[in-house]
């Protein structure tokens, strides 16, 4: 019989954490959207007014207001397959699954947000960008559900997991990061652990053959390591006391232009900038907030991912130059993508206020907002926003 | 630093998701470039698959963390995953 800290999985009700069904947290929406819409939008939660410019049906949440200071999102193939986590500051995990999400035993997957269980001690959470599974931190203990053949669980096992397991806790976890077939966590000593498929030294181990099982880090590598970014496709990037390393492929320098733009065996300093807090990128390009406030870029600006409309940043001399004009207030950036795919918006939070642009309008999601084709960043119209997130056809925004 | 590719025969039969295990990497799992038959060459009949070794040219020491905490796990020289 399956344990889990030493409790049959029959009964694991009993094991802090864990809740088979929901403590009577189930939201009621407002209204359903259509399941597998294109294009359908979900309105992560929060309080929110009447706004002129959601067209289609939306989903929201608590009747009380919640913020989250983060949002994961994924999906497998379709609308209906979509997944999200959400954290809020006070260390709730709630999430929303749609109806066709694979691993969804642990939920109740209906398209509605809701709060995982009673617990208030959830450190960070991160959803494979194929939704094919979740990773989640609690009190320094990481936890996993899902998928487990691409070595993301990361504790030697490849096996898949329909409900939350510890896959460790002899360390003290501090972040995690789901990407493209790997995972990537960071402990309470600043030091980066990689597992998964290793396709073009992705997990930085110094070869491209087989898979990680297990978290994995090489001795003498990166310390002061404080935010991790697994990514959409095969690029992992790492900050450490404020400079970026980037392993895996560097396309348009998007790993910064102090090394190759080809493909990098091991984390290796990208930019020596000294400021940065966190970091996105998908396959065309990279966002970085600063210790300022202020944006950097680097790469490709073909979809628009750019809040000030600016062009490409992909030349070793200009990747991560800061844009915007210098623009300070930056707390958040989401860019959107899987795979190769570009055509997803992008999301900033600049003083509070959700902006989104970029990304293609055929695929949806602006055209549900009722945004105009151009592509253009706008406002989305309310302040106080603190996190939002987009998967292929679905966005969450929360405020 | 490169991988050695092999190309070996598959059938219906083979576990494309099972990959395989060598004893001197324990935090690695090998597999074929393919998911499943349908993407192997087919050469009358017969099916192949390739697959990537991991050569190490110069002694590495990993670190992996277990259910106990931190393992070091030196890697000598050598060719590993190997069928």
């Amino acid at each position: 019989m399956a344990e889990i800290s030493g409790v049959s999985t029959t009964d694991i009700d009993s094991v802090d954490g864990f809740f088979t069904t929901q403590g009577g947290s189930g939201i009621s929406p407002n209204s359903l959207p259509a399941s597998g819409v294109n294009g359908t939008l979900l309105i992560g939660n929060g309080s929110i007014p009447a706004n002129p410019l959601v067209t289609l049906d939306y989903n929201i949440g608590p009747t009380a207001s919640v913020s989250f200071v983060k949002i994961e999102s994924g999906v497998a193939n379709t609308a209906d397959s979509t997944a999200f986590l959400g954290l809020t500051s006070n260390g709730e995990l709630w999430y929303n699954l749609q109806p066709n999400v694979i691993w969804k035993s642990w939920a109740t997957a209906d398209g509605t947000w809701r709060r995982y269980g009673t617990d208030s001690d959830w450190d960070d959470i991160a959803v494979d960008p194929d939704g094919n599974c979740f990773a989640a931190i609690q009190s320094g203990v990481l936890w996993f559900v899902g998928y487990g053949s691409n070595g993301q669980r990361g504790d030697g096992s490849t096996s898949s997991s329909s409900s939350w397991i510890v896959v460790n806790n002899s360390l003290t976890w501090a972040s995690v990061s789901l990407g493209m077939q790997k995972i990537g966590a960071v402990d309470s000593n600043g030091h980066a652990y990689f597992s998964g498929r290793q396709y073009d030294y992705m997990t930085g181990q110094g070869t491209t053959s087989g898979t990680l099982t297990t978290l994995t880090r090489e001795q003498n590598s990166l310390t002061g390591v404080t935010y991790i970014f697994c990514g959409v496709y095969r690029t992992s990037l790492i900050i450490a006391s404020g400079n970026l390393y980037v392993t895996g492929r560097n396309y348009n320098y998007k790993g910064g232009g102090l090394v190759g733009s080809g493909t990098i065996n091991g984390p290796t300093l990208g930019d020596n900038s000294g400021d940065f807090v966190s970091i996105q990128c998908n396959y065309w390009c990279s966002m970085a907030i600063t210790t300022t406030g202020t944006l950097r870029f680097a790469g490709s600006a073909s979809y628009k991912p750019r809040p000030d409309g600016g062009g490409n940043q992909s030349t070793s001399s200009n990747a991560f130059d800061v844009i915007d004009g210098g623009a300070t207030g930056y707390t958040y950036f989401y860019l959107g993508g899987k795979s190769s795919d570009g055509q997803f918006p992008a999301f900033a939070i600049k003083s509070g206020q959700l902006k989104m642009g970029g990304g293609t309008y055929s695929y949806g999601v602006k055209q549900a907002l009722g945004y105009p084709a151009n592509n253009n960043w706008v406002d989305v119209g309310y302040s106080g926003a603190t996190s939002a997130a987009s998967s292929k056809y679905v966005n969450a925004a929360s405020w | 630093m490169v991988d050695e590719t092999y190309r070996v025969i598959v059938d219906e039969n083979t576990n494309f998701e099972q990959g395989w295990v060598d004893s001197a990497t324990p935090n690695m799992l090998y597999n074929y470039d393919q998911t499943s038959l349908d993407e192997c060459e087919e050469i009358d009949g017969v099916y192949y698959a390739t697959y990537a070794t991991w050569i190490v040219e110069t002694e590495r020491v990993i670190e992996m963390v277990t259910a106990n905490g931190i393992e070091f796990v030196t890697i000598p020289i050598g060719e590993y995953g190997k069928l």
